[in-house]
């Protein structure tokens, strides 16, 4: 399934297809990656919610569920930052929408949202994105506070 | 997809038996979980116990299915583990459901020892 890997003590890097199965597997290698690092295990969960909303929407929106399109994840960190980077070369990204309201008024029950999600997880838990779209790749940059030195 | 059925009483209690319930099988769930009310169940329980991980497309699998069992039955949620509850947390979602921290605590103390 991978084309291309590479993990070492501070870099994490996968190229794969854009298939479901494969996002799933791809983020089951990660999270063994940062639960392998004292400091980045401690927000392992709030990494792997926010690469899985990612690349979900690569999957559905970029490809538009065609399963031939290349995603790769780069993740290292800088600084007291990790930084997620996901590329594809799907449809052009349309940028960063900003979240949905959850705190909204009461909502009846058949109004509850099935989807819109996404974003307000990723927004939640990240402290910087950035969105590089041009020359038919768009990336997607995600950055996550880690006050702690992981040596 | 795998789940398991048992019946306490009025309560049903649904286990996924599955360790993500991610974008790749949130169809599937919905399916599973139609079918079992399809066949009768008007109270369940949804036991999450096997669930380390759940994303967005997860939780919108959940919300459509008790918004299919509607008004007229009862659809609650026990055993979240602590990945799938900060997903429940954040997005408000603990306030729509009646989660319950065991299945025990979600069936009448008669039936419990069963549990």
């Amino acid at each position: 399934m991978n084309e291309t890997s590479a993990t070492t003590q501070n870099i994490f890097q996968r190229k794969f297809k854009s298939e479901q199965e494969n996002v799933s597997l791809v983020l089951s290698e990660f999270d063994l990656w940062i639960r392998g690092d004292a400091a980045l295990k401690s927000r392992s969960d709030d990494v792997a919610i926010v690469l899985a909303e990612t690349l979900n929407n690569v999957v559905e929106h970029a490809y538009m569920g065609a399963t031939n399109g290349d995603i790769t994840l780069y993740a290292a960190m800088e600084k007291d930052q990790l930084c997620c980077e996901v590329c594809d070369f799907g449809e052009k990204f349309p940028g960063i929408p900003q979240p949905q309201d959850m705190n909204g008024p009461e909502q009846n029950f058949e109004d509850l949202p099935e989807g819109g999600f996404g974003w307000f997880l990723i927004h939640s838990l990240t402290v910087r994105i950035e969105s590089l779209t041009g020359d038919g790749s768009n990336r997607l940059r995600l950055f996550f506070d880690f006050p702690c030195e992981t040596g | 997809m795998e789940i398991s059925v048992d019946q306490y009483g009025s309560k049903t209690v649904v286990k996924l038996l599955e360790n993500r319930l991610d974008a790749a099988m949130a169809v599937r769930f919905k399916d599973a979980l139609k079918t079992v009310v399809d066949d009768g169940a008007d109270f369940m329980i949804l036991d999450m116990s096997d669930v380390g991980f759940m994303d967005s497309s997860g939780l919108g699998a959940v919300v459509a299915h008790m918004k299919y069992m509607g008004t007229e039955r009862n659809f609650e949620i026990a055993n979240l583990t602590p990945t799938v509850e900060k997903v429940f947390k954040l997005t408000r979602m603990d306030s729509v459901f009646r989660i319950h921290k065991t299945v025990a605590d979600a069936i009448p103390e008669d039936l419990e020892s069963a549990v």
